[in-house]
């Protein structure tokens, strides 16, 4: 088999599998108080959807996120949350005028983030690129089985 | 004032640690929003009695979040509300929330003071211009004139969620007492029988099921509040009204589904209501004379029922198209409300109403938003008091409401 015919289709398949690739590099943050080193899909939904307020050892969830405009937080909420933006924005709305939850932290920019997940306890967020700094956790996602 | 109190007591009650130790400024959170409108009502006394054009449409709503410590919660919201014939200020919400089991799939919490009613999509924001699908909710489920029976409650609730394979479960358990206000009285016996009214305490069941994919759910609300009325009458009144008790079974079903571009949404409300006393009566007549016939009201069982279907098509990410059709009855037995008119002489479209809607939705940027639509309506029912014989300020069959809006939040 001669490779050289299949080298639009090649072509094409590296650069789907960098779009995939691309599209799914959200890491998941947390400051190292938090003692967790992976987290289910699930359950960031339900930190992230405001239901899950506190960690399992009782300590209180600092939710930060980036702005709705962000291409991050778009890439988040699709992705990771598996919502369209505009659902994740309407459950905020209701949630925050009922009083149902806090509302999150909303940061301007992902070295913001990072620093800020960095020096407050409790504190979860996402960036895209992954930066090691002092004070912040990388989390494992795994789908629940 | 010693009444007052003890009406509000869970209020005040969650309320007394947040002015004991409400010191560390860092651990508060405001919001809030301010929203004017404009509206032009074609006929009938909907909005407002005399204009058919109205600026009173004003809500103003501020918000603070105090975290008293790691574990409990306190949130509360004020508004202001300047709406059609109704002015009112009040503690929208006012609560401690404190969620005692957190695992990995379920967590449960309980809440206590004033809280928002949750039941149907849209209850628990029906005021807020950002978490609402329109200026006026389909009226078919959310009548405006039983808002004080739907708005907030001033009891408990336990609530939580659990995630399983298929899908997620969030639930809610509450028990409470929804405060009215004289907008209820006037809803209920209408504007010429004012007079005191009084709630009993209530419970509240509501589930919702949402899809692991996220992009549908189904819910089942049940609540049954109750109120007494006492209508106030005068002895030259040339008729009157006795006292009596209304209660309803509400039960309220819904179902969203998500698309990328658009999405759909479907309420039905099935409400059994049952009502004592409320006889007419002429105060000024001799005793041993017979009270001339009156029409009644009292029955142990008058099923409202209603539904909607709305569509929302999202044009730009910032721009939100909505159409929607709904249906209201007053009596399910009675759909075109002919046996109504045949009893009573009352006009027959009193009992049903149907509402064709269209607006858009401009979010200008992340705080400014504008909305402005268009209902048509066929019958009244709706927005007539549910014992309330005098029709004569709704007198048309055929009506139109059309409304602008623009509102600010933070």
């Amino acid at each position: 088999m001669n490779l050289k015919h299949y080298t639009p289709q090649l072509i094409t398949l590296l650069i789907y599998l960098f779009i995939i690739k691309q599209s799914y590099a959200i890491e998941i943050i947390v400051n190292e108080s938090v003692s967790l080193s992976k987290i289910s899909y699930q359950q960031i939904k339900s930190i992230y959807l405001g239901q899950q307020s506190h960690w399992p050892n009782g300590n209180l969830i600092k939710l930060y996120k980036l702005p709705s405009d962000h291409e991050t937080h778009s890439l988040f909420v699709k992705n990771t949350l598996g919502l369209y933006p505009y659902q994740f924005n309407r459950r905020w709305q209701k949630l925050v005028f009922s009083g149902f939850a806090l509302k999150p932290n909303e940061v301007s920019a992902e070295l913001e983030l990072l620093n800020a997940v960095a020096s407050t306890p409790g504190a979860i967020g996402y960036i895209e690129n992954k930066i090691i700094m002092e004070g912040v956790r990388y989390v494992v996602l795994f789908e629940e089985k | 004032m010693l009444c007052c109190l003890k009406k509000n007591k869970w209020v005040i009650l969650s309320m007394l640690p947040w002015f004991v130790f409400a010191n560390d400024p860092k651990n508060f959170s405001f919001s809030g929003f301010a929203s004017q409108g404009v509206s032009y009502t074609s006929d009938n006394q909907f909005f407002d009695e005399e204009d058919n054009v109205s600026l009173n449409m004003t809500i103003l709503a501020l918000q603070a979040n105090y975290l008293f410590n790691d574990k409990i919660r306190f949130s509360g919201q004020v508004m202001y509300r300047n709406w059609g014939k109704i002015e009112s200020a009040r503690i929208d919400f006012l609560m401690a929330d404190y969620q005692f089991v957190n695992q990995q799939s379920y967590n449960i919490g309980f809440r206590l003071g004033r809280i928002k009613s949750d039941l149907g999509v849209f209850n628990s924001t029906r005021d807020i211009p950002s978490a609402r699908p329109s200026i006026f909710l389909p009226q078919s489920v959310y009548q405006d004139t039983l808002r004080d029976t739907t708005t907030s409650y001033d009891g408990l609730s336990l609530y939580g969620n659990q995630v399983f394979d298929l899908g997620r479960l969030n639930w809610t358990l509450a028990y409470g007492r929804y405060p009215v206000s004289s907008d209820l009285s006037e809803s209920i016996l209408g504007k010429d029988l004012s007079g005191e009214i009084s709630t009993e305490h209530n419970t509240q069941i509501n589930s919702t099921w949402e899809s692991s994919s996220g992009n549908w759910s189904v819910s089942l609300g049940y609540e049954n509040p109750q109120a007494f009325a006492q209508p106030i009458f005068d002895i030259n009144d040339p008729i009157a009204m006795k006292a009596g008790d209304i209660k309803f079974d509400r039960y309220i079903f819904s179902h969203q589904y998500f698309s990328a571009l658009w999405d759909f949404t479907f309420e039905f409300i099935y409400q059994d209501t049952e009502i004592k006393g409320f006889e007419l009566f002429v105060p000024n007549f001799p005793a041993f004379i017979e009270q001339p016939e009156f029409p009644e009201v009292t029955t142990d069982s008058l099923v409202n029922a209603g539904f909607y279907g709305q569509w929302r098509y999202f044009l730009k990410e910032n721009l939100t198209l909505m159409l929607r059709y709904g249906r209201y009855f007053t009596d399910i037995d009675d759909k075109d409300g002919s046996q109504y008119q045949q009893e009573t002489g009352m006009p027959n479209f009193s009992r049903y109403s149907f509402d064709l809607s269209t607006g858009v939705k401009w979010q200008i940027s992340p705080k400014w938003q504008i909305n402005f639509e268009g209902h048509f309506f066929e019958g009244t029912a709706a927005i007539s008091p549910t014992i309330k014989f005098d029709h004569s300020g709704n007198d048309e069959k055929y009506w139109q409401l059309w409304s602008l809006q623009v509102s600010y939040s933070f």
